[in-house]
């Protein structure tokens, strides 16, 4: 396309579905909007949408065709969209800071010293680094509880390997192109393995299975093999292992 | 007291227990997952008299074997025909029967089609997990522990509101698709207008590397290929797209997709052909055809309407009459049966 397209815009995604983007970008004020328009619509609470879900830029909003018309729907985004300036919108109120044990490196972590040697920096610097500040929650998907955060210091800017690791195990903490990713279930990644948390965003046993909520942070804490296996068997009789910080 | 349960004496290619899906988490990497011909679960629903949001087994090109257990039970088939002999005896498809204790239900290969639907009188009787008894395979919850089915498992019937009535459908089963109705998808316009036009001119085929995920196609060659390569953000992907990964070789994406992707789209199937396109058998011939929104909505109109009126073509079937009353002149039999 030759003219360049203007943002937040509507893009159909089939017949039952409108996508609302919020630009190109994976920044602050776009993920803001994302989550800030998602509870908009949910708040609206219209005849006819199935569901929504915020990802790092942009709003999903399912809907059935037969109970509101595609256009119908249209004008009401369309309208919600027109109210403010959705990118000026602050993260949500009462989000939660989580603080998410993690064993760095070792079996749970074996591509950490990979990263290591590449930028020429010890294990210790990484896994400090990595716990430096607080990450965005700036999207769930790909996987039950599979968590996307960021945006890391550019020791992380590392691309995806090339080789694909089978199955790696619910709790996996990997790494590529400046993002964290927080595994629940077992996957397949090409991503950079560099820890394990026996945290989960999402767990069956745990009552509720699922804890995240957008607008939610992660920091990351360093805890060695025998915190591991002793908070894994806490997470396993379905205790929230991850400390909780409201903020707001 | 006991109920009605089959024991599964071969468990078929791969066998899960679906329903119509969990809507609602996709926020939480949940997809809808569920039946991947839901037209299936609404057929077998009318042959027993039941709600369709009642979970049933979903067979893929080989069914397998089920024994009665303890007492007499009610069962329907539907979707995609696979040869089906009771005790020897065959058994046409979209129908429901009565198994008597010891009985066994005996379903080979699919006649046409991939997805076959074993329903139970009362549905198949597992814990609801985040709203659905649908199987989600790859995270392992949900249906029969999580899991395909084994021989020795046992499917337990729910409570069971009807009769043993031997029933029929006097409708012909929808035909299979060779033309796949879409819409331009979320990224269509990274390809140009050649390769669209390309894209529509081409004549497909389901490859084998096909699951409950999403389907391959064969067909392009070369493959298609964006116009500014491959650097989108990931981002929220629906049933139905049709995703174009490195290798440029489309993917359709099923029930059970990653619920976020980050290659282009550029097509996405209509509602009411997904079904359809699911049941395509590997090897099957397809061609895009790009139709106005309003056109899918009218699809998806006439196959919901389809859905409402199953019940009044559900009738009772007389011992040994087969498949040939699909023929019989509209309404002969209405009024009779009218449940």
């Amino acid at each position: 396309m030759d003219e360049a397209p203007s943002y937040p815009r509507l893009q159909r995604a089939g017949d039952s579905a409108w996508l609302v983007n919020f630009g190109e970008r994976t920044d602050d004020p776009v993920n803001n909007a994302a989550v800030a328009f998602d509870a908009w619509v949910r708040a609206e609470a219209m005849a006819g949408v199935v569901e929504t879900a915020p990802t790092i830029r942009s709003v999903l909003v399912r809907f059935d065709p037969l109970a509101i018309g595609e256009a119908a729907l249209a004008r009401r985004l369309k309208a919600g969209l027109a109210e403010r300036n959705w990118l000026d919108a602050p993260p949500p109120a009462r989000r939660t800071r989580w603080h998410v044990p993690v064993c760095y490196g070792g079996a749970h972590g074996p591509h950490l010293d990979t990263i290591a040697a590449e930028h020429d920096v010890d294990a210790a610097t990484l896994i400090a680094d990595h716990g430096r500040s607080a990450q965005r929650v700036r999207m769930v998907g790909f996987a039950p509880g599979f968590v996307y955060t960021g945006t890391l210091s550019e020791l992380w800017d590392v691309p995806r390997r090339e080789e694909l690791s089978a199955s790696v195990p619910p709790g996996t903490i990997a790494v590529a192109v400046r993002q964290t990713v927080l595994t629940s279930t077992t996957i397949p990644t090409g991503w950079h393995l560099i820890g394990r948390s026996p945290w989960r965003a999402f767990q069956l046993e745990r009552e509720p299975p699922f804890v995240l909520a957008a607008g939610d942070e992660l920091v990351f804490e360093a805890i060695d093999a025998a915190t591991y296996d002793a908070l894994d068997a806490d997470a396993r009789a379905g205790r929230n292992v991850a400390r909780e910080e409201p903020l707001d | 007291m006991t109920r009605p349960m089959l024991e599964v004496l071969e468990p078929g290619l791969h066998s899960s227990v679906q329903d119509l899906g969990r809507p609602g988490l996709q926020h939480q990497g949940v997809a809808e997952g569920g039946a991947l011909d839901p037209r299936a679960l609404f057929e077998g629903a009318a042959l027993l008299g039941q709600a369709p949001e009642l979970a049933a087994l979903e067979m893929t090109a080989i069914g397998g074997a089920f024994r009665a257990e303890g007492e007499a039970v009610r069962v329907a088939l539907t979707g995609a025909p696979f040869e089906a002999r009771a005790d020897g005896i065959a058994v046409p498809w979209r129908t429901a029967l009565t198994l008597e204790p010891g009985q066994t239900l005996q379903l080979g290969k699919a006649q046409n089609g991939l997805y076959g639907y074993l329903h139970l009188g009362g549905g198949i009787d597992v814990l609801p997990v985040l709203g659905s008894r649908s199987t989600h395979l790859r995270a392992g919850f949900g249906g029969h522990e999580g899991r395909l089915m084994r021989k020795g498992d046992h499917l337990q019937a729910g409570e069971a509101a009807t009769t043993n009535v031997a029933t029929m459908l006097d409708l012909p089963a929808p035909d299979a698709l060779t033309v796949v109705r879409v819409l331009w998808g979320v990224h269509a316009d990274e390809f140009d207008e050649a390769e669209r036009n390309r894209f529509l001119g081409t004549t497909f085929r389901v490859s084998a590397k096909r699951d409950r995920m999403g389907a391959v196609l064969d067909g392009a060659e070369p493959g298609f290929t964006p116009e500014r390569g491959r650097t989108l953000i990931s981002d929220a992907v629906v049933q139905g797209d049709i995703q174009v990964p490195g290798d440029g070789r489309p993917v359709v994406l099923l029930a059970d997709r990653q619920p976020t992707g980050g290659y282009p789209r550029i097509a996405t199937v209509i509602s009411a052909d997904l079904p359809g396109f699911a049941q395509l058998p590997s090897g099957a011939p397809l061609r895009f055809e790009v139709v106005e929104p309003d056109a899918a909505v009218a699809a998806l109109r006439a196959f919901r309407a389809y859905h409402a009126a199953l019940g009044r073509h559900v009738r009772a079937r007389r011992p040994g009459e087969e498949l040939l009353a699909v023929n019989l002149v509209d309404g002969v039999y209405a009024g009779a049966t009218e449940p």
